[in-house]
């Protein structure tokens, strides 16, 4: 279903500005746009204050007062072309541009579109039918290869539930100061309330500390081949992460290195995302484990790692590069960090044994050997990183 | 002129940050008009060197006003915000005043009154609004930690401060609020919701010109153009960080300084540095970008291909 003038033209009505606002503001609502009363209000007292009939003043008034995300931008002027406009020639180029779009990676039109299917109350029936959260069958686990067919709405939903599982780890990470009996610096402020009663004598002593500091996650993640299916899950957690952690830090590897933190931080998952093929020039290519691994503790290794942080390897460990390097580059790379983290996707497989070269060479230097193919296994790392990462 | 007069249209704004050497389009125009009268904060975000702070000092300029800044940290906490006692001077007077034999009470109010208090920025914002409005600027908003931005939320809403020692102090008229965030993080809905949302872009070549001349006015009008061009081509490239307005300010400054006129391989490669912040940009830059002719000479040359069109 689109949202064309069928939908939009029996929601107008003649009552008035206030009245065609606030079902303006529903309609946004019902897109997805999280629009609250107060805004709605600040738009409707600053009516008076625009000159009414400038369109672009007027445009600007709704959308400064109910939009509060870059990319809910777009949407909302579409949006409000089609409401207040129904005539504008903006539309027409609208409806051409949909139909072209390729299902893989939507854009803000065709996932215009699925905002608008999932929220009409047509299918609200079978809306509530959907499960919330995404789950895999281990069917899914044995047909590796195939690319993960993951609808918008569900991959939607799945970031949404990785996002709420990171929450008490954004609250845990700070550098406040906190105070203590020993510590480096004098905190005055507690010491003078403490010896008010000896007459402004200092006979109490206190001190105050800094709050252990964040420790900064590096994530290396395997982009060869054989990882295709479970690579959007873990990509969607390290986005989420570096959300509320902006220390962390993103690397893509196969047979080289590439950095990829900048993309992630893009506030929208769908775009950073979009952006990962072009970035990458060998993706799906073949893995060499130990030369990337290489090349980040010679590039970024100084710049990047400390005795606090931790590695994240999301990697199948099939490698096809010389195992007496990858040895030598996890060692080197011990040493510097705090834990290494090695996400397996196929150790959650029944039966899986690390008996292939690169992973058996792996083993002895891994803090955390943990499975990543369902989101429970999410749920582990997310859980294993909370308990360290302060 | 009265400050009424100065923000009395959206039009009249525009004229006026182009008065200080701002130049903007209409919907930011119409954002602080619709702020200053309907005394909501402003919340900037947009790529860095996009121009978000300057807006505050621009706005703090027309309004003839003080201008507090805030430039949030990780860390950052109620006490450095808001207001502190200083307690080496407390001390002190303690032991000047110990041979006065005063009551606790009395040392108490002395103690604890406006002289030994060191008043942060949003205190400052606060009590001076007793006089005219000022701007209050929260720079970098997304670099703070999600409980100071509970501690701002209940200060934005109504102004107001409780110190134990002294009593409710309330702003009388609530100051004109910028925040900006680089989006490194995501802020909380509730803050945005109580501010008026603006997303700023890179300009487009049209208004990067005009920036240009409006705030280097030396500069020859083609390499001016020149320089715009090439800024507009190399945001389209992929690149870690994308140069900003306030590079491209740098880069036209620096130009000026080395008296080139005309933008050339050699110019363009010394002075890549103003440009181009990372090591890997600028390795990029030279192995994909520059070593291609035919982007080489799209970046210098569509100066004709523009004048010609």
């Amino acid at each position: 279903m689109k949202l064309d003038d069928t939908i939009i033209a029996p929601r107008r009505c003649g009552k008035g500005m206030i009245e065609n606002i606030v079902r303006f503001s529903d309609l946004l609502r019902e897109i997805g746009i999280s629009v609250s009363l107060p805004a709605v209000l600040d738009a409707i007292k600053g009516v008076p204050l625009i000159e009414i009939s400038d369109l672009g003043a007027f445009q600007c008034l709704l959308r400064t007062n109910l939009v509060c995300r870059k990319d809910d931008i777009a949407k909302f002027d579409r949006l409000f072309y089609a409401y207040w406009l129904p005539k504008h020639p903006s539309r027409a180029s609208i409806s051409a541009e949909t139909k072209g779009q390729d299902g893989e990676q939507p854009t803000s039109a065709s996932l215009f579109d699925n905002m608008t299917e999932l929220r009409s109350p047509t299918d609200a029936s079978e809306k509530t039918d959907r499960p919330v959260t995404l789950r895999y069958s281990p069917d899914t686990l044995s047909k590796r290869g195939e690319p993960l067919e993951l609808s918008f709405a569900q991959s939607q939903a799945l970031y949404e539930s990785i996002s709420k599982l990171l929450h008490p780890l954004a609250n845990r990470i700070s550098r406040r100061f906190k105070y203590t009996i020993r510590g480096k610096e004098i905190s005055l402020r507690r010491i003078l309330r403490k010896n008010m009663q000896f007459g402004g004598e200092l006979i109490l002593l206190d001190f105050k500390k800094k709050k252990t500091k964040k420790r900064r996650v590096v994530f290396l993640c395997d982009v060869s081949g054989s990882m295709n299916v479970y690579t959007l899950m873990i990509l969607q957690f390290v986005h989420a992460l570096k959300r509320i952690d902006r220390l962390t830090e993103i690397f893509f590897f196969s047979t080289d290195l590439t950095k990829g933190t900048h993309l992630f931080q893009e506030g929208d998952f769908t775009t950073a995302i979009s952006k990962l093929p072009q970035v990458i020039s060998d993706w799906s290519g073949g893995t060499r484990i130990g030369h990337c691994l290489r090349r980040f503790n010679e590039v970024y290794g100084k710049q990047l790692l400390s005795g606090k942080s931790i590695v994240m390897i999301f990697s199948d460990g099939w490698d096809r590069g010389d195992v007496d390097v990858l040895k030598e580059q996890l060692r080197t790379l011990r040493q510097k960090t705090y834990k290494i983290i090695w996400l397996n996707p196929l150790s959650g497989v029944k039966n899986y044994q690390p008996i292939c070269q690169g992973m058996n060479a792996a083993l002895p230097f891994l803090d955390y050997f943990l499975p990543m193919a369902t989101p429970q296994d999410i749920r582990i790392l997310g859980r294993t990183l909370q308990a360290i990462m302060v | 002129m009265s400050t009424s007069e100065i923000f009395s249209s959206i039009d009249d704004i525009r004229q006026q940050l182009s008065n200080h050497r701002y130049i903007t389009d209409q919907s930011l125009a119409t954002v602080i008009y619709l702020s200053y009268h309907l005394h909501k904060p402003i919340f900037l975000e947009g790529e860095p060197g996009v121009g978000k702070t300057e807006v505050a000092l621009v706005l703090a300029d027309i309004l003839a006003t003080k201008l507090i800044r805030m430039q949030c940290y990780e860390g950052l906490d109620a006490n450095s915000a808001l207001y502190e006692w200083n307690y080496p001077k407390q001390l002190l007077r303690i032991k000047m005043d110990e041979q006065c034999n005063l009551s606790p009470e009395e040392m108490g109010q002395v103690i604890y009154s406006e002289p030994y208090l060191v008043k942060r920025p949003l205190l400052e914002a606060i009590l001076s609004s007793q006089g005219n409005t000022p701007v209050l600027l929260i720079d970098e908003l997304d670099r703070a930690d999600e409980e100071f931005e509970a501690f701002l939320l209940e200060i934005l809403s109504d102004f107001q401060v409780s110190i134990p020692e002294i009593g409710t102090l309330k702003a009388t008229h609530k100051p004109v609020v910028v925040i900006t965030s680089n989006r490194t993080r995501d802020i909380h809905d509730a803050l945005k919701r109580r501010c008026l949302y603006h997303w700023i872009d890179y300009p487009d070549l049209e208004k990067e010109i005009k920036i240009i001349r409006v705030r280097v006015p030396d500069i020859e009008d083609s390499l001016a153009h020149q320089v715009s061009i090439f800024m507009q081509n190399i945001r389209r490239e992929d690149l870690l960080k994308k140069p900003g307005i306030s590079e491209t300010l740098d880069w036209a400054e620096a130009l000026l300084k080395l008296h080139r006129d005309v933008l050339d391989d050699e110019t363009v490669e010394l002075t890549l540095g103003c440009i181009l912040k990372y090591r890997e940009d600028i390795q990029k830059f030279r192995t994909s970008i520059w070593a291609d002719p035919a982007k080489r000479s799209r970046l210098l040359t569509s100066y004709s291909n523009h004048e010609a069109g």
